[in-house]
C-alpha cells in the first residue's frame, strides 16, 4: 500500500466545492420545480499514487461525483482541478486529450461491456479513438493488457457472455487501464462478484496499483472493502462528505456518528459475538433528498444530535491533521473520556 | 430437540439442455427446525436458489426436480399439484427473491402489489389492506410510505425495491421463510435494520428461515446452522460455531479466509484460485478438486464420501479415513 498522503506527492486532482442538483417534477414551464441534491459541496484533494475511498448508503452522491469528476455530468457548481487544469472550464474537444487520463471500471460488469463485442474489440476500443496505434501495435497491446489483469490471451476471440464475473470485471479493468491513465475511478468493482473472486479482484487492483503507478478513487458502500484497499476514506451521507481522514485514523478515531453507525452495521463475522455485545443500530431512515432536513442533515439519525444541530449546519473541519469531520460535536470528546 | 418443519432428502434438480442432461442440484438433504435459521451459503451458481425454489416448486421448465421427500410441517409437498402448492405458498412458505426488478410487476403501482397479499390472504377489504400495506413498508424502513405505496416500482431504487419485497413477504406471517439473499442490495445500516427486523419475526412468530446468502458475515449474524454448498452439492454441514471455529471443508476455509474483514489494510487477502466449473463441463472426482490446496491424485478419480463426524456433515476425502461413512450415501 502506498502511503503516498504522508509523502506529499504533487496533487493529482483537487475537488473544489462541486454540486450537482437533478431537477425533478414541476411543470414543463419550469414552475415548482424541485431539485434533488445529489452532492451538495464535496470538496477534496487526491495526490498521485494515493487511493481514496469514497464510501456511503445508496443516494449519497457517491457514484455522481465519481461520474462528475470523468465529465459523465455537468456539474452545476464548483470546480474540478486535474494536474493544474481546470476540466471544468474545458470544452468536450479541449477536454478528449485529458479523457485518456482519467478511466472508470464499473460495478456492473454483466452491463457495462458490449455483448455484441468480442474481448479483443472491448479492449482495443480505446486505441482507436485516443491513440494512432497500427493494428499490430493494438493487437500486441491487448495481448499486453490481457496478460496483465490475469486472462489468458487465447480468450481473445470471444464474446463477453462466455466469461464468469470475475473474468468480465478482468476484462473492464483491461480495457480502463489501456491508455495508461494517472487517475481511475472504481465504482463499486467487486460488490456484484463472489466472496472468493472479491478478494482476486482486489488484489489485482493492489498489484496494478503498485506496477502501474495509479491514482484510484474507489467507491463502494462496504466499510470494510474500502478499507482494504483504500489509503485515506470519506464517508458520504447525502451528498456531502462526513468524515475524510486516513484510513487506520478513521477506524481508530472515528469522530462523525454516522461513521460509527456505519461501523456497529458491519455483520462481525464471528458467530459468539453476535448476541454479547447489543450496540445500538442506527435507526431510522435517510431523508428525502428533495426534502433535506434544516441544520445537519444527520440530525434526524443523530443519537447525539441536539439543539444547534437542526438550526445550523455544521462544515467540515480539519480537527485534527489530515482528519476532517463535519459535525458540531465530533466524538473526539467523549472518546477522551473513555480513555481516562 | 425442536420439531423438524422442513426435511428434504437427496433433492435433485435437472436441466434437459441441447448438450443432454444437466445436473445443477445434486444429493442435497437437510431439515429444519421449527424457528431455526439455516444458512444455505455459496457462491453464484452454486444451486443455492435452486434449492430454495425447488422447495417453493417454483423451478419451472425444462427444469426437472426430483426428490425421495420434501417434507412441510408433516405433509409431503414433492409431489403435489400445482393447486395445492399455491395454497402453501403464501399461507404456511413464502419467500424474498433475489432480484427486486423482476419479482414485482413494472405495470402496478407498489400499493396495488401490496394490497393484494391481504385481500387475498386476509380477506381485508381496501382501506384496511392500504393502511396494513402502509404499516408494513414503514416496518422495514422505507421513508414516506405513504409516497411509496403510490409508486411504480421502476419509480424506486433497487434498495427500496428490495425492502417493498420483504415487507411483502413478511405480511403473510409464513410458518417457513424463503429469503434468496434478502440483503445483498442493502446498505450496511439498513440490513442491520433488516437482519434484526428478521431476527425478531422469528422470535415472535416463530417462523423458521432457510436464508441464502454468499456473505459469510451475514451468515455468523444470522445462522443456527449453516449448509455450504458448491456446485450443486452441499459440501459441509455443522452448527454456525462449529463452522466458523473450525472449519472442515477446504472450501469452507477458503471462503472464510477470502472475506474482508476491518483492519485487514494491511495483509494481502487469501483468495481461493480459479473459478467454479461450468455444470455442462463437471470435473470428475471431488468437484471442488483444481481449485482445492490439498488435492491429492486420488481427489481427481473419485467422489469424495460424505462423512459424517460429531454431528456435521462433510463431504471430503481428506476425513474418510479416520471416520465411518455415514450409511446410504449418494456420491
Amino acid at each position: 500500500m502506498s502511503e503516498a498522503y504522508l509523502k506529499k506527492e504533487p496533487c493529482l486532482l483537487e475537488v473544489q466545492g462541486l454540486k450537482m442538483l437533478f431537477p425533478t417534477g414541476g411543470s414543463i414551464l419550469g414552475k415548482n420545480k424541485r431539485y434533488v441534491h445529489a452532492v451538495d459541496g464535496v470538496s477534496f484533494s487526491l495526490r498521485a499514487g494515493e487511493t481514496l475511498g469514497i464510501v456511503g448508503e445508496s443516494g449519497c452522491g457517491k457514484s455522481t461525483v465519481g461520474n462528475l469528476i470523468v465529465r459523465l455530468l455537468k456539474e452545476t457548481e464548483g470546480r474540478i482541478l486535474f494536474d493544474g487544469h481546470d476540466i471544468t472550464a474545458m470544452s468536450a474537444r479541449q477536454f478528449k486529450p485529458l479523457r485518456k487520463e482519467m478511466q472508470m471500471v464499473f460495478q456492473d460488469p454483466f452491463s457495462s461491456l458490449n455483448p455484441r463485442k468480442k474481448v479483443f474489440d472491448i479492449i482495443a476500443e480505446p486505441y482507436h479513438i485516443q491513440t494512432k496505434m497500427s493494428s499490430a501495435e493494438i493487437r500486441k497491446n491487448v495481448e499486453y493488457m490481457m496478460e496483465l489483469v490475469g486472462l489468458d490471451k487465447s480468450y481473445q476471440n470471444r464474446y463477453p457472455h462466455e466469461f464468469s464475473g470475475g473474468q468480465r470485471q478482468r476484462i473492464g479493468i483491461a480495457r480502463a487501464l489501456a491508455l495508461k491513465p494517472k487517475l481511475v475511478i472504481c465504482d463499486e468493482p467487486v460488490s456484484a462478484l463472489d466472496v472468493s473472486i472479491q478478494a482476486q479482484i482486489l488484489n489485482l487492483l493492489k498489484d496494478l496499483q503498485e506496477e502501474l503507478q495509479l491514482t484510484y478513487i474507489f467507491i463502494a458502500h462496504g466499510l470494510p472493502t474500502v478499507q482494504y484497499i483504500s489509503d485515506r476514506i470519506a464517508v458520504m451521507y447525502l451528498g456531502k462528505i462526513m468524515e475524510l481522514a486516513p484510513e487506520r485514523e478513521l477506524f481508530e478515531h472515528t469522530m462523525h456518528p454516522y461513521t460509527e453507525g456505519l461501523l456497529d452495521a458491519i455483520p462481525v463475522g464471528d458467530p459468539t459475538k453476535r448476541d454479547e455485545e447489543d450496540k445500538p443500530i442506527l435507526e431510522g431512515d435517510l431523508p428525502s433528498p428533495l426534502n433535506l432536513p434544516k441544520g445537519c442533515r444527520f440530525c434526524s439519525r443523530c443519537k447525539y444530535a441536539q439543539q444547534i444541530c437542526a438550526q445550523k449546519e455544521p462544515e467540515l473541519a480539519e480537527v485534527t491533521p489530515g482528519h476532517y469531520v463535519c459535525c458540531h460535536f465530533p466524538l473526539i470528546a467523549s472518546e477522551e473520556k473513555k480513555s481516562e | 430437540m425442536k420439531q423438524t418443519l422442513l426435511k428434504v432428502e437427496n433433492l435433485e434438480v435437472k436441466f434437459k439442455t441441447l448438450e443432454g442432461m444437466q445436473t445443477a442440484v445434486q444429493g442435497v438433504s437437510f431439515d429444519v427446525a421449527q424457528g431455526e435459521v439455516f444458512c444455505l451459503v455459496g457462491e453464484s451458481g452454486c444451486g443455492k436458489s435452486l434449492t430454495s425454489l425447488s422447495i417453493m416448486g417454483l423451478v419451472e421448465k425444462p427444469g426437472i426436480v426430483e426428490a425421495d421427500a420434501i417434507v412441510l410441517d408433516g405433509q409431503d409437498i414433492s409431489h403435489l399439484k400445482e393447486e395445492k402448492l399455491r395454497e402453501l405458498r403464501g399461507n404456511k412458505m413464502s419467500m424474498i427473491f433475489q432480484e427486486p426488478l423482476t419479482s414485482l410487476n413494472p405495470l402496478f403501482t407498489v400499493g396495488n402489489q401490496m394490497d393484494e397479499v391481504f385481500r387475498l390472504h386476509q380477506k381485508a377489504n381496501r382501506a384496511k389492506a392500504k393502511q396494513m400495506s402502509v404499516e408494513m413498508l414503514r416496518f422495514v424502513g422505507i421513508p414516506d410510505p405513504e409516497d411509496v405505496y403510490k409508486r411504480y416500482p421502476a419509480a424506486l431504487s433497487g434498495g427500496m425495491r428490495q425492502r417493498v419485497m420483504i415487507a411483502m413477504a413478511l405480511s403473510c406471517r409464513p410458518k417457513l421463510l424463503i429469503a434468496d439473499e434478502p440483503t445483498t442490495a442493502l446498505d450496511v445500516t439498513i440490513q442491520k435494520q433488516i437482519l434484526k427486523l428478521m431476527k425478531d419475526l422469528r422470535r415472535e412468530l416463530g417462523t423458521s428461515i432457510i436464508f441464502i446468502t454468499h456473505d459469510l458475515g451475514v451468515v455468523a449474524e444470522m445462522a443456527d446452522r449453516v449448509a455450504v454448498m458448491y456446485a450443486g452439492q452441499i459440501v459441509e454441514q455443522a452448527s454456525v460455531y462449529d463452522l466458523f471455529q473450525k472449519p472442515l471443508h477446504p472450501y469452507t476455509e477458503g471462503l472464510i479466509n477470502s472475506t474482508i474483514r476491518l483492519g485487514d489494510g494491511r495483509r494481502r487477502l487469501p483468495t481461493i484460485a480459479g473459478t467454479v466449473p461450468p455444470i455442462s463441463k463437471m470435473v470428475s472426482g471431488c468437484r471442488f478438486h483444481p481449485r482445492c490446496p490439498y488435492a491429492t491424485p486420488a481427489c481427481r478419480e473419485n467422489a469424495p464420501p460424505v462423512i459424517e463426524i460429531q454431528g456435521r456433515m462433510v463431504r471430503c476425502i481428506r476425513y474418510a479415513k479416520e471416520h465411518k461413512q455415514e450409511g446410504g450415501v449418494h456420491v
